[in-house]
């Protein structure tokens, strides 16, 4: 009896492995009809993106004042073009840097704000002074957020800088100004800055004295000239970073424009124009990415009802903005924009459905050089909120022709005006920039008119105008044609807002920008 | 432990999660099955006004872009073939299509996409004889040759061709004629009465794009074509977003 007992009861318990089994199994192919159904039923056309691990190009890399000037006193100058560790300070020191001057400064109590002629603001520069100068307006309220500067209510009065100053003689003061809309703040308080001892430690720099364009001319204008020309730079010659024409870069261009379009790429209409021009459009008109017959490529984009968010401070939008160049570039390529050093040139405001638009302007600098590009510009993002909807690139590579710098001597900066001014005034005036002189033959009031106008004198490296290139049989390592292309240096100085290029070597016109 | 307490609460936990998850499972397959029913889709479409007078197209298999190229009229060569035809030797239907694909012969319009028996339109005195571009059974919608038949001779030939290159390499989920009805709805406006006659796969190039330069590329994409009883067309763009 016993025996059959536990011989049923075995029977039973071996029938409640297999329904277990059985179970287990049917749990899992019932999960997996659900699960799998649901997720992947064929492929669909996701919307763009790129994904992966992509190094984010900082606020800090681009953005850094054109220039800060000191003046020692006497009216000895020097002008710093490379700012970003005398603006920010080194990373691995203690250096003295303009920031934390700025940021100790704003961390006073009771600071007061009030608001000064642009006559005062010269008077208080022509003693021993430091200023940074912006080429564009920033914001104050968005740039004490950004680099966490203490924000007290009589810092409202000041809506945008373009420049940060101080002067010795008003130590306890640190001005404000928005050059571009003739605005000057002076705040005070009642403490001891740090920009005295900045001023002295960019006295032990080996600097390059500058002087008022007065001292040269005896023409009232403060604008800085160099006293003596700088070493000339090694010649370059480039190639565009990505060359449409090139059979070689075939590959990098459609995996640029995939990072437009992400899996959508492949369903794209894709149009090639009789000029060269080949057009990638996604939707009707809702992405669209253009590689255009000079050789620049340009993305634009409507905005979509979950688009229309986002932050408006500006640099919410700067950020936006490197987020989109650094994950649309070819990043981990040698040759492509991470291996360039690309600064903020200029921020265009503007406003689109009511919002603030910014328009984000980029210069690039090759071997440490500005590159000036005749008819163009390296690269422009335009955001929207947290949206990118106008991208345009025309990045180039330089590449040393020798390694030696030339022998031959830059020419002196003044010379160039005393030699050049009735071509400059004879563009200023065919353009009405310029008032007319009685009796053009009267050499001396023309040159006047031209010095009293000098704005700006900087050098860098000259893009040419490509159209007047001639093209060669000249192929490169790839075995492509290639244009003979040389970045040629030059001085630009800037009259009535354009931009004069003379070779930096013998002086001759190289033509101008507007 | 007791391992025969063990093993019938796991059986029953396993058969309630069954039961749930074969509920969930047939639930959602009924729901699909619903939606896809012709009969409940005439039934929604009703509720807005929208008849359907047509066969519900099948579910199509993915598809891939078509690139092509736009075709540019050789006016002389046309010009030439006209000139040098033979008069059609009666009215017949016949005699007029054997005249049209002689004249596309010499022009060297006829391809492999070019098809035949065409359409016959008749407007007055002239006969319209019209040919599609059919691209593995998928018509290239507006690209087109018509020969305009009058006076007992090929009058004209109007021609917008688009020549297929290439199919891309990746195929995309195509939306059901179902989803694209429905897309339908949201524009259409309430008190508007819609009789569906016709509905077909087609691949399209849009004639909307930016630039102004003629193109010598371009890419067709799958749309959906719905026509109504007064022969407006509407494109319904067919990739599965």
């Amino acid at each position: 009896m016993f025996t059959m007992n536990s011989k049923k009861t075995a029977i039973i318990e071996q029938c409640k492995n297999i329904l277990l089994v059985v179970l287990v199994l049917s749990t899992i192919l019932l999960l997996y009809f659900l699960w799998n159904d649901g997720a992947g039923a064929g492929f669909r056309i996701p919307g763009s993106g790129v994904s992966g691990n992509v190094e984010v190009i900082p606020v800090k890399s681009v953005l850094s004042p054109e220039s800060i000037i000191v003046n020692f006193g006497a009216e000895n100058y020097t002008s710093q073009t490379e700012t970003a560790s005398l603006w920010y300070g080194a990373e691995d020191g203690d250096a003295p840097s303009f920031m934390s001057a700025f940021m100790n400064f704003l961390a006073y109590d009771n600071i007061a704000v009030g608001a000064i002629s642009k006559e005062d603001f010269e008077d208080v520069m022509r003693a021993r002074s430091i200023r940074a100068e912006f080429s564009f307006a920033i914001p104050t309220d968005d740039f004490c957020d950004e680099f966490r500067l203490r924000r007290t209510a009589p810092l409202d009065a000041v809506d945008a800088f373009t420049c940060v100053a101080y002067s010795e003689a008003s130590p306890e003061s640190l001005f404000l100004c928005d050059k571009l809309n003739d605005s000057f703040f002076r705040l005070a308080m009642d403490g001891e800055s740090d920009f005295k001892e900045l001023i002295a430690f960019v006295e032990t720099f080996d600097n390059e004295s500058y002087y008022p364009l007065r001292t040269f001319s005896g023409v009232e204008n403060d604008t800085l000239l160099p006293l003596n020309a700088p070493a000339a730079p090694a010649k370059l010659s480039y190639e565009r970073s990505l060359n449409p024409y090139a059979a070689a870069d075939a590959a990098r261009i459609i995996k640029m424009t995939r990072a437009f379009f992400g899996n959508s790429f492949d369903f794209t209409r894709k149009i090639t124009e009789g000029n060269g021009t080949t057009v990638y459009m996604y939707g009707y008109g809702e992405k669209v990415f253009v590689i255009n017959r000079d050789g620049s490529f340009e993305y634009s984009a409507a905005a979509t009802d979950s688009e229309r968010g986002g932050a408006e401070a500006l640099f919410d939008a700067l950020t936006t903005a490197l987020d989109f160049i650094s994950s649309h570039s070819e990043s981990g390529d040698e040759r492509g924009l991470a291996s360039k050093q690309i600064y903020l040139k200029d921020v265009r405001y503007s406003f689109t459905d009511g919002r603030r638009t910014y328009g984000f302007l980029f210069g690039v600098k090759i071997n440490g050089y500005k590159v000036y590009y005749a008819n163009s510009e390296p690269l422009f993002v335009e955001v929207t909120g947290s949206r990118v909807n106008y991208y345009k690139i025309d990045m180039i590579d330089g590449f040393l022709n020798g390694a030696d710098a030339p022998a031959e001597k830059a020419f002196a900066p003044f010379d160039i005006l005393t030699e050049h001014f009735a071509y400059i005034y004879d563009v200023l005036s065919a353009k009405e920039l310029i008032p007319s002189v009685d009796g053009v033959s009267d050499e001396e009031a023309v040159f006047e008119k031209t010095a009293s106008m000098v704005s700006g004198l900087s050098y860098g490296l000259l893009r040419p105008d490509e159209s007047s290139l001639v093209r060669r049989a000249l192929h490169d390592v790839r075995g492509d044609e290639v244009f003979e292309q040389n970045l040629s240096p030059v001085w630009v100085m800037t009259v009535g807002g354009i931009d004069f290029c003379f070779d930096i070597y013998s002086g001759a016109p190289a033509g101008y920008m507007e | 432990m007791d391992w025969t307490k063990a093993k019938n609460i796991l059986i029953a936990a396993l058969l309630v999660t069954n039961i749930v998850l074969l509920g969930a499972y047939v639930l959602r397959e009924t729901r699909r099955a619903d939606a896809d029913n012709d009969a409940t889709l005439r039934r929604i479409l009703t509720e807005y006004n929208v008849f359907l007078e047509t066969e519900m197209p099948r579910q199509p298999a993915p598809m891939a872009v078509l690139y092509v190229q736009p075709e540019t009229e050789d006016g002389a060569r046309v010009e030439k073939a006209l000139e040098e035809q033979k008069p059609i030797s009666n009215a017949s239907r016949e005699a007029m299509l054997d005249a049209a694909n002689d004249i596309l012969e010499s022009c060297g319009f006829i391809t492999e996409n070019t098809k035949s028996p065409a359409q016959f339109e008749t407007d007055g005195e002239k006969t319209l004889i019209r040919y599609r571009n059919i691209f593995d059974d998928i018509p290239i919608e507006e690209s087109y040759i018509i020969c305009t038949i009058e006076g007992g001779r090929v009058a004209a030939l109007n021609r917008k061709w688009y020549t297929p290159l290439e199919l891309h390499d990746k195929k995309g989920e195509i939306i059901g004629p179902t989803e694209a009805l429905m897309q339908l709805l949201p524009e259409k406006p309430e008190e508007e009465t819609i009789i569906i006659r016709g509905m077909e796969l087609v691949y399209r190039v849009d004639p909307d794009r930016p630039g102004g330069e003629s193109p010598v590329g371009d890419t067709a994409l799958p749309a959906w074509k719905i026509t109504d009883s007064k022969g407006s067309v509407v494109y319904i763009a067919a990739y599965a977003q």
